[in-house]
């Protein structure tokens, strides 16, 4: 009976239309406050707040303090961002149409040693015929850490609403702008986070290849920090003003990221036959001019930086001084809020 | 077009809503059954309450029949007497002092004169419901002479004047051909009847 009636008040609910995106960063709480007013979607409010430390195995029953926000960042509901780093994320085709059946093997093609241990959710994003393959997109994340996250907001605003993934809500931030420019060619985006980085290609908008490696800035800070004896916000300020040449102590651990990339480039090259035309890089890493270098000078282009905020309507004072001239961190922030307010369509 | 894939349980959601619609309800749930509750409660409790009271008062009215049927007799009487009283107090207010009004109109008679009748008659009219006495004096008589309807003229003013009598007349007067040649065989061709009407105020009481 009770039950009943919670579906029916659920069903009355109204859609958000305040929605703050929470971005667990490793190096930062990322924050994104979005409200919807019309057809417009208006950034109130955006902010880096200390970083939440996430247990390194968190008992299923474990219950973190809860996490009190800015009062201007205080929308009804929330929308929380994990980073990739544990995540699973994954292309899969099936031959002909999709149905039921091909549901069934999702679970089976995530390649998970224990499926029960993840929170699993996928999305077609292309329909096949009997004669064309249909693809989804997967992913899965351990629910032990899943759980954690929805935990720091037990009463009050903001309520949670959503839970995704830092590379695939960067992505939609990246889908989400007026120009995105996908066209008819092939597009690339690499978010590096701290931990890992996620590289995806589009062609002709439609996503074909996603990978998610576990490179990111954190092996070069501490490959700094190690060398020259200095704190990890020193080395990573070494690292990216370029201020002092730090090769000798960074050589060879970004090359072996960069062939990888590589390898996926070519994969998608041949099987779309088609070549990438631009690449969007966005996140911590995207600024480091290590990276950077290495990264352009493989793939022989110009790496483009993108702004999330393109296309929102900012309020006055939404951006506070840190995070003016960061506004590329916010992307997977800025696109959660946006896929909850605009639907998951 | 988005990459939203959403990993949160339902069980993880909440409402956004300042006031959940859901705490509504549960509130609306207890509250009313409880309030229904109570308020059947409290009619039990007036019931009985009641009930006791009925009973005490039944007993008290068995206990006391006796009185109360002695009571109710009494109450009776006292109205018997009440109105007896009444009557009385009306006939006391409408009782014209006859002897003493007689005693004065006897000296208003002129010597010239000789009374042949003389009627009181008393009518009883209801105003308000309480009777009102009407006396009403007809008086007949004889006189003689070449000035006979001065000398009843001179009666008339004596009754009309006269103190202990002319303050309850309301009005006095021969009415129009009241006064005539005496035809009576072998009365004297100077001797004239005549018939004087005197009405007295309305005696009694006007409000209970």
């Amino acid at each position: 009976m009770f039950d009943l009636i919670q579906t029916w008040i659920r069903k009355l609910d109204r859609a958000p239309r305040d929605v703050v995106g929470i971005d667990f960063g490793s190096s930062n709480i990322k924050c994104a406050r979005l409200r919807r007013q019309n057809q417009t979607l208006i950034l109130e409010s955006a902010a880096f707040l200390p970083p939440f430390q996430m247990p390194a195995d968190p008992d299923p029953a474990y219950i973190p303090p809860p996490l009190s926000l800015p009062r201007s960042l205080l929308a009804p509901y929330c929308a929380l961002i994990v980073p990739s780093e544990l995540a699973v994320l994954k292309i899969l085709t099936f031959p002909g149409e999709f149905s039921t059946e091909t549901e069934g093997q999702i679970v089976s093609h995530m390649g998970l040693d224990k499926p029960d241990e993840y929170r699993i959710n996928y999305k077609v994003i292309q329909y096949g015929t009997p004669r064309s393959e249909s693809r989804v997109l997967a992913v899965a994340y351990p629910d032990r850490f899943a759980a954690v996250v929805p935990r720091l907001f037990p009463s009050g605003p903001p309520a949670p609403f959503s839970l995704e993934i830092a590379g695939l809500a960067s992505l939609s931030a990246l889908m989400s702008l007026p120009d995105g420019g996908f066209g008819a060619g092939v597009v690339g985006s690499l978010e590096i986070e701290t931990h890992s980085s996620v590289f995806a290609v589009f062609h002709r908008g439609l996503l074909v290849l996603i990978r998610k490696f576990n490179f990111g800035i954190d092996s070069l800070v501490s490959a700094i920090r190690q060398g020259l004896d200095v704190s990890p916000q020193i080395a990573y300020n070494l690292l990216s003003t370029g201020s002092i040449d730090v090769s000798q102590w960074t050589a060879g651990m970004v090359q072996p990221f960069v062939k990888q990339l590589l390898v996926s480039r070519d994969f998608v090259e041949r099987r779309e036959n088609a070549t990438l035309g631009r690449l969007f890089v966005c996140g911590a890493g995207a600024r480091i001019a290590l990276i950077r270098k290495e990264i352009q000078q493989a793939f022989d282009m110009e790496l483009r930086e993108w702004n999330p905020l393109d296309g929102l309507t900012l309020s006055p004072h939404a951006l506070s001084e840190e995070v003016q001239g960061q506004e590329g961190r916010l992307a997977a922030a800025v696109g959660a809020a946006r896929a909850v307010l605009e639907g998951s369509s | 077009m988005n990459l939203h894939l959403n990993l949160i349980l339902e069980s993880e959601k909440r409402s956004g809503a300042s006031i959940r619609v859901w705490f509504l309800v549960r509130l609306v749930l207890i509250l009313v059954p409880a309030v229904l509750l109570l308020y059947s409660a409290y009619l039990a409790y007036q019931m009985i309450t009641l009930r006791k009271e009925t009973d005490h008062f039944r007993e008290l009215i068995a206990a006391r029949q006796e009185q109360m049927t002695l009571s109710a007799q009494i109450a009776k009487q006292k109205k018997t007497y009440e109105d007896m009283l009444s009557q009385i107090h009306d006939w006391a207010a409408s009782r014209l002092p006859v002897a003493d009004r007689l005693d004065a109109f006897r000296l208003t008679v002129p010597l010239d004169i000789q009374l042949t009748s003389l009627r009181l008659t008393r009518t009883i009219r209801y105003t308000n419901s309480m009777p009102v006495a009407i006396y009403a004096l007809q008086i007949r008589g004889k006189t003689r002479g070449e000035e006979s309807e001065l000398t009843v003229d001179q009666f008339l003013t004596r009754l009309r004047q006269t103190p202990g009598l002319a303050s309850d007349l309301e009005s006095a007067q021969v009415p129009p051909g009241a006064f005539l040649q005496d035809r009576e065989p072998g009365a004297h061709p100077l001797d004239r009847v005549f018939l004087l009407e005197c009405l007295f105020k309305p005696l009694g009481r006007t409000t209970p």
